[in-house]
């Protein structure tokens, strides 16, 4: 039997050739440990999903779809961070993703939609819980260069190793400085639908 | 008398043609990026390299522009039958869509070319994506 004070010495080198090497493999070992912690620790996406329908009195099929929405959430904290290329949106018609992007959002000067937030009351436990979790997401939504604080209900769904979220809400045009011609403006709601939903993996992966 | 009767055929006719080929246009599918050339033309990791050194200036020359890149594939994936992704560069940081399956994806290690539009450079993953990629071979 090892004793307490023999296990400790037989494990702290004092001196001799392979003190040097010992504490190398000390430092090599901790400064992999660092990295691994501040990547390994979050669960992201680069290919979640978003869409929109904001059709108005005169149904024209505004609405549009992109797959490549970028997502980081932190377990430890529940830190959410969702990026959207406005220009990754595709249109069934051309004509309207080119009037979206270049008369209404105008992708070329602000090229991403953003919520940097939370989720609301996070603990631990939810990262142990199966099946579907009702959650809040609570931040500041940017879009077209304008922040807004927002609450929006959402789900979380814990399967296979990955974390799946999805969000809908309502987002006022006006509110984010979106302006609709008035030619227009029977067919573009004045509130468009919003779905996100997004599969995290651990980063690495 | 007849040349102005013919006035109330001609320009009937002529609304309703303007009328439909404003139609047309509106309800355009957007067009495949197969016969658009690219704005420019460089290496997959150089077009990263320049993102990330100099934000400013690369989203002015490349965001929303149609860019042709190259490099090697580090891996495809596909979500369900039509959407699929093709990961070029060192780390996989370069993210191309692709508009529609071109036949198979390809392998890890493969050359290849890929023709899309630039959306921009992330800097929450530190990637750059582009969207309805064409991909050709690299010869």
């Amino acid at each position: 039997m090892i004793s307490r004070f023999n296990l400790r010495h037989s494990l702290t080198p004092s001196s001799g050739p392979g003190t040097a090497f010992f504490w190398g493999l000390m430092l090599m070992t901790a400064s992999a440990s660092t990295s691994l912690g501040q990547t390994s620790g979050k669960y992201m996406t680069r290919t979640g999903s978003a869409h929109f329908v904001a059709d108005g009195i005169i149904k024209d099929d505004v609405a549009a779809k992109t797959n490549t929405v970028t997502a980081v959430l932190d377990p430890n904290t529940g830190q959410v961070q969702v990026r959207i290329p406005i220009n990754s949106f595709v249109f069934r018609k051309a004509l309207m993703q080119e009037h979206f992007n270049e008369n209404y959002l105008q992708s070329h000067q602000f090229p991403f939609a953003n919520f940097k937030g939370q989720v609301a009351d996070w603990d631990a436990s939810m990262m142990q819980k199966s099946g579907n979790q009702k959650v809040k997401f609570i931040g500041k939504l940017e879009i077209h260069g304008i922040s807004k604080d927002v609450v929006e209900p959402g789900t979380m769904e814990l399967s296979g190793g990955q974390i799946r979220m999805s969000t809908d809400l309502m987002v006022t045009v006006a509110d984010y400085g979106i302006k609709i011609p008035t030619l227009v403006r029977d067919k573009i709601a004045k509130e468009a639908a919003v779905h996100v939903e997004v599969h995290l993996k651990p980063s690495g992966q | 008398m007849a040349p102005k009767k013919s006035y109330w055929i001609v320009i009937p006719l002529l609304i309703a043609g303007l009328g439909w080929y404003g139609v047309q246009q509106w309800s355009k599918a957007p067009e495949s990026l197969a016969n658009t050339p690219a704005s420019h033309v460089l290496e997959a990791q150089q077009l990263l390299n320049e993102f990330q050194n100099k934000i400013d200036q690369s989203n002015q020359l490349y965001l929303n522009q149609v860019i042709q890149i190259s490099g090697t594939c580090l891996r495809s994936e596909s979500q369900g039958d039509s959407v699929h992704f093709v990961y070029l560069g060192e780390n996989g940081d370069i993210l191309c869509q692709i508009e529609s399956k071109q036949g198979p994806l390809p392998q890890k290690g493969d050359a290849i070319q890929c023709k899309g539009i630039c959306t921009g450079y992330d800097d929450l993953t530190g990637g750059v994506s582009m969207n309805r990629c064409i991909l050709t071979p690299k010869n």
